[in-house]
């Protein structure tokens, strides 16, 4: 079973067919990566250094979204809004700087900055990368902090193939997706359907409590919303000779309700909120290998993002609702992205050295109800090139540049580098890169302007800059069964030009949008991992120190806020019995701040918390069916206590914040056939 | 044909192990009772004033919030010279300087009509036999626009009628006005737009309550603050804040004991509040008042909603009852 999984792994992975065979066969067992790189290769080849998290481990984690996934990661946090939904930091920098794809098309749709990662569903992806530090060379802004690439399943069988697999959890999530899959000779097709429903939840609500109806009374308000998405995708694919065609099309939509608190005194009205959001992705993938090997590689696609809120006044005592009539009660909020990347590169294992050219054209429209002209539009056009260079069989050098126009900045010039030096079973590398996010439309064009706002756009803003420093070592060894693997990472980002609200130079009436701010990050970590028949324990620990804006001027505000993270998980897998038993565990330090408060300085806290899961699988019917069932959140974190004050016992400013629903257990099960 | 089997159970898995939000049972609506029932609208943005008479539960008058600037005290011997609270006006006291040479508001040091109604801490304060320029600052629109600013000189004449001479800064518009007292109302109100005075408020005997905006002075720091709520008739209404009793059970005895207060802010703004993880208002709790009319009636009224129908905002919305 393990050995199909990885031959399957190789192949969804592969864009290169036949000559390259007996490679692959030698690479059964690696872990294979394309983020970035100039054909997909294992993840010690690759210069960068690349965290994979692969299907195998999705499943064990009975994770549905991407956010179950990164709940676990170091370096990583995830916060929760209760509309917004779920956004990630990593090395301590915002969702803003990071760039998420899905291969390798960026995922739009960001609000206040943060793409949702609970409304990306895993159902179709095959593995997700992650790349820490700046790959704006290859996919421009936002990959400032780093890059998630979700890569999606491929076609593998001959034939006609179907899954279902149903998740339930017992706060209230019913989950049910399924696929079917026919390939005949050189192409194959996939449709898969999903449906995500949850029914809210309250931290008095039972156990186990099924969808029923009740009176509209208090107890129809939820902490967490009520939630149902909706997903398919439909792929296709060709692959004659040296050439491949992938085209597909995906829909999303998503529905928050938001049942509001019935009004005091009589408790008989109150206003309902409706967030329904909207993704329509289409594109395709295009792969061409000349008879000199080099390859061409170009991707285009449509991706189209809608947001409605909409207000009602709902009756409580007839239950007839009407829309609300207060200005901001309704909105509406849509991007679009029509983009291209291509890639040609040459790919001699002989020569010394090789090479990537590639472009990169967006085109960006934003609209909605506060944004200058309701609608404004940025074109991007950008062209990169990187070389490889390996010398004395061990050290590779990989320097790269990216230049590029912008109708409504100007864009900067990306340059980057990286190092990578075998010896023996270590791995070194280094890299030094410059990152770079542009200024949204939001803030080139935001128009805001009523009794208690007078916020504008700015369209002279530059894009905000980093340089990233990271230097890693690896050591893994396999002996005698025994799978071992550390590593030691370090990093440094300096962010530069910060886009910051502030008061205008110019009205000081009006606030806008200036680069003034400064930040920066440091952090380290170490991983370790072995696998020894069958039992496979990870585990690592990370720091990372947030810069202190208040120390500049405050000698007794320390430069750095230092916050701890560390991860435990192993799991083992009986090949006997077929089953496997995992344990996830995460813990996310303390993490301070300072901030000014009238005339004294302040330190605001977020308390430390920590997630565990367990999870047991069980495979039946020759893998055709398989159930897993676990408990989530054993710890029963839910609201994690923050202080904004001056701390100590007379601190009245302690609130808290909503990190996770209470312990749940859950159920999976999966079918193929 | 065991595939099928496998298949037709897995689908009664699924289909036992899907939701969807079940809609709501109706909750039964309150009685009514013989409670008076009223409700103003002051427009979202808080534009309109409205003068309101609880004995009739009805509206008597409403204007725009910018219909005046200043007004004029009408009641024998009263000299006092207040601004338009509902739009954060404020004066400064320059002095005893030449009209024409004043041309900005560097040396401005601005004060606000106090929130209690206050006469004797009035911005404009004593001007009588001074010769004292002051700058007025006409506050702003409910867009948030600034009205800009004038310069004036008041005097209180000996017939009972008031002078008063007014001036963009730039010296334009200068002009002097006199204006007579209008026994019937508490102030006379005088428009810098039309300039000349202008009828806002109605017959001091004909209303109870204003429904505006007004500026709160807060203290420590000094910040005058726009706050949306209700002022008393300042001619013999007075009104008692109660928490303790409920308001059911607020009767003609019981409320004898109250403190009653001749502030005009007695009922102010707190009967609602802004509830951030809502993100609305909402009424506060066990809140009633207690308001004797000028025709010595008692009522008793709490609020029970600042929405109208329609989920807009700027809408008190209040029962009233004759105790």
């Amino acid at each position: 079973m393990l050995r199909n999984f990885w031959i399957s792994v190789v192949l969804c992975v592969s864009f290169y067919a036949g000559a390259q065979n007996t490679v692959e066969k030698e690479q059964e067992l690696e872990t294979v990566v394309v983020t970035a790189q100039y054909k997909k290769t294992t993840k010690e080849k690759a210069v960068q250094k690349i965290k994979v998290i692969d299907r195998k481990t999705i499943d064990a984690m009975a994770a549905v979204t991407l956010k179950d996934v990164l709940v676990n990661q170091n370096n990583i946090r995830v916060a929760q809004d209760n509309v917004l939904g779920s956004s990630m930091s990593l090395q301590g920098l915002s969702g803003q700087n990071i760039k998420i794809l899905i291969d390798g098309i960026p995922v739009i749709g960001r609000l206040n900055g943060n793409i949702d990662i609970s409304q990306i569903n895993l159902n179709t992806i095959e593995q997700i990368e992650i790349v820490e530090g700046p790959l704006s060379v290859n996919y421009g802004t936002d990959a400032l902090a780093g890059t998630v690439n979700l890569i999606s399943k491929k076609n593998k069988k001959d034939g006609v193939s179907s899954t279902l697999n149903s998740y339930y959890e017992s706060i209230g999530q019913y989950n049910v997706d399924g696929s079917v899959s026919i390939k005949a000779g050189n192409s194959g097709v996939t449709l898969s359907l999903g449906r995500n429903f949850f029914d809210g939840w309250n931290a008095y609500d039972y156990f186990f409590e099924f969808p029923q109806s009740r009176p509209a009374d208090t107890l129809r308000y939820k902490q967490w919303k009520p939630k149902e998405q909706y997903f398919s995708r439909l792929s296709y694919n060709l692959k004659k000779g040296n050439f491949s065609f992938a085209p597909y099309l995906s829909y999303f939509n998503e529905k928050i309700t938001n049942r509001g608190m019935p009004r005091p005194p009589y408790e008989e009205t109150a206003f309902d909120d409706y967030y329904n959001s909207w993704r329509i992705d289409g594109g395709f993938d295009l792969r061409y290998t000349f008879t000199n090997r080099s390859a061409l590689n170009i991707k285009a696609a449509y991706n189209d993002f809608k947001r409605i809120k909409n207000t009602f006044v709902k009756d409580l005592t007839t239950l007839d609702q009407e829309l609300s009539q207060t200005t901001g009660s309704q909105d509406t909020t849509r991007f679009d992205l029509m983009m291209s990347r291509g890639t040609w590169n040459t790919n001699h294992s002989k020569r010394f050295y090789n090479f990537q050219l590639g472009y990169d054209v967006a085109i960006e429209t934003a609209s909605g109800k506060r944004i200058e002209g309701l609608n404004k539009e940025q074109i991007d056009f950008a062209m990169f090139g990187s070389s490889e260079i390996t010398l004395f069989d061990d050290l590779v050098i990989r320097p790269a540049v990216r230049i590029a126009y912008n109708s409504q900045y100007d864009a900067p010039v990306v340059p980057s580098v990286n190092l990578k030096y075998n010896l023996n079973s270590f791995v070194f590398r280094a890299s030094y890169a410059k990152g770079f996010r542009a200024p949204a439309l939001k803030e080139l064009y935001f128009d805001f302007v009523d009794i208690n706002h007078n916020i504008v756009g700015n369209q002279d803003l530059n894009a905000e800059f980093s340089d990233n420093f990271t230097a890693d070592i690896s050591y893994s060894k396999k002996r005698s069964g025994l799978d071992l693997n550390v590593d030691i990472g370090l990093f440094y980002n300096d962010l530069d030009n910060l886009i910051t609200l502030a008061i205008s130079p110019t009205d000081p009436q009006q606030y806008t949008y200036i680069n003034i701010g400064e930040y920066s990050t440091f952090g380290n970590q170490v991983n370790a991992g072995m696998n020894y028949k069958g039992l496979t324990i990870n585990a690592g620990i990370s720091y990372i120190g947030r810069f202190n804006n208040l120390a500049r001027d405050y000698d007794d505000v320390p430069s750095y806020n230092f916050s701890p993270e560390c991860r435990f998980n192993t799991t083992y897998n009986n090949t006997k019995h077929n089953y496997s038993l995992s344990l996830f565990f995460k813990y996310n330090g303390k993490r301070n701040g300072f901030f000014i408060s009238g005339d004294e300085i302040s330190e605001s806290l977020i308390e430390a918390y920590n997630q565990m899961d367990f999870n047991v699988t069980k495979k039946f019917m020759d893998n055709k069916f398989i159930l897993t069932v676990g408990i989530k959140n054993i710890l029963n974190v839910q609201d994690v206590v923050s202080t904004y004050g001056t701390g100590g016992v007379h601190s009245d400013n302690s609130g808290s914040i909503s990190m996770n629903w209470g312990r749940s257990v859950f159920c999976v099960l999966k079918f193929k056939i | 044909m065991k595939a099928i089997k496998h298949i037709c159970f897995l689908f009664t898995v699924v289909v036992l192990l899907s939701g969807c939000l079940k809609e709501e049972l109706p909750v039964p609506p309150h009685v009514q009772g013989d409670l008076m029932v009223g409700q103003v609208e002051l427009g979202t943005t808080y534009g309109l004033q409205i003068y309101y008479d609880l004995a009739s539960n009805s509206i008597v008058s409403s204007n725009q919030k910018t219909d005046w600037d200043l007004s004029f005290e009408c009641a024998v011997g009263g000299w006092h010279v207040l601004l338009n609270s509902s739009l954060a006006a404020a004066a400064a006291d320059l002095g005893e300087v030449d009209f024409e040479s004043v041309s900005n508001t560097d040396n401005a040091v601005w004060n606000w009509d106090l929130q209690t109604g206050l006469l004797d801490s009035s911005a404009i304060g004593d001007y009588r036999n001074l010769n004292h320029v002051y700058l007025i600052d006409r506050g702003y629109n409910e867009a948030g626009v600034p009205l800009g600013f004038k310069k004036i000189m008041l005097e209180f004449n000996e017939d009972e009628t008031f002078y008063l001479r007014s001036a963009n800064l730039d010296g334009s518009e200068d002009e002097t006005v006199t204006i007579s007292k209008n026994p019937n109302i508490n102030f006379q109100s005088y428009s810098f737009n039309s300039h000349s005075v202008v009828d806002i408020e109605p017959n001091k005997n004909d209303w109870d309550l204003l429904f505006s905006q007004y500026t709160h002075v807060f203290q420590n720091p000094t910040l005058p603050y726009l706050v949306t709520g209700v002022l008393l008739n300042r001619f013999n209404t007075v009104c008692a804040q109660e928490e303790a009793i409920p308001f059911d059970e607020i009767n003609y005895e019981n409320a004898a004991d109250f403190a009653f207060s001749s502030d005009i802010n007695t009922i102010g703004y707190d009967w609602k509040s802004y509830d951030f993880n809502l993100s609305q208002f909402t009424i506060v709790e066990n809140l009633s008042y207690v308001i004797t009319t000028n025709d010595g009636i008692y009522f008793k009224l709490r609020f029970i909603d600042f929405y109208n129908d329609s989920g807009e905002k700027g809408a008190p919305k209040f029962e009233l009852q004759d105790l």
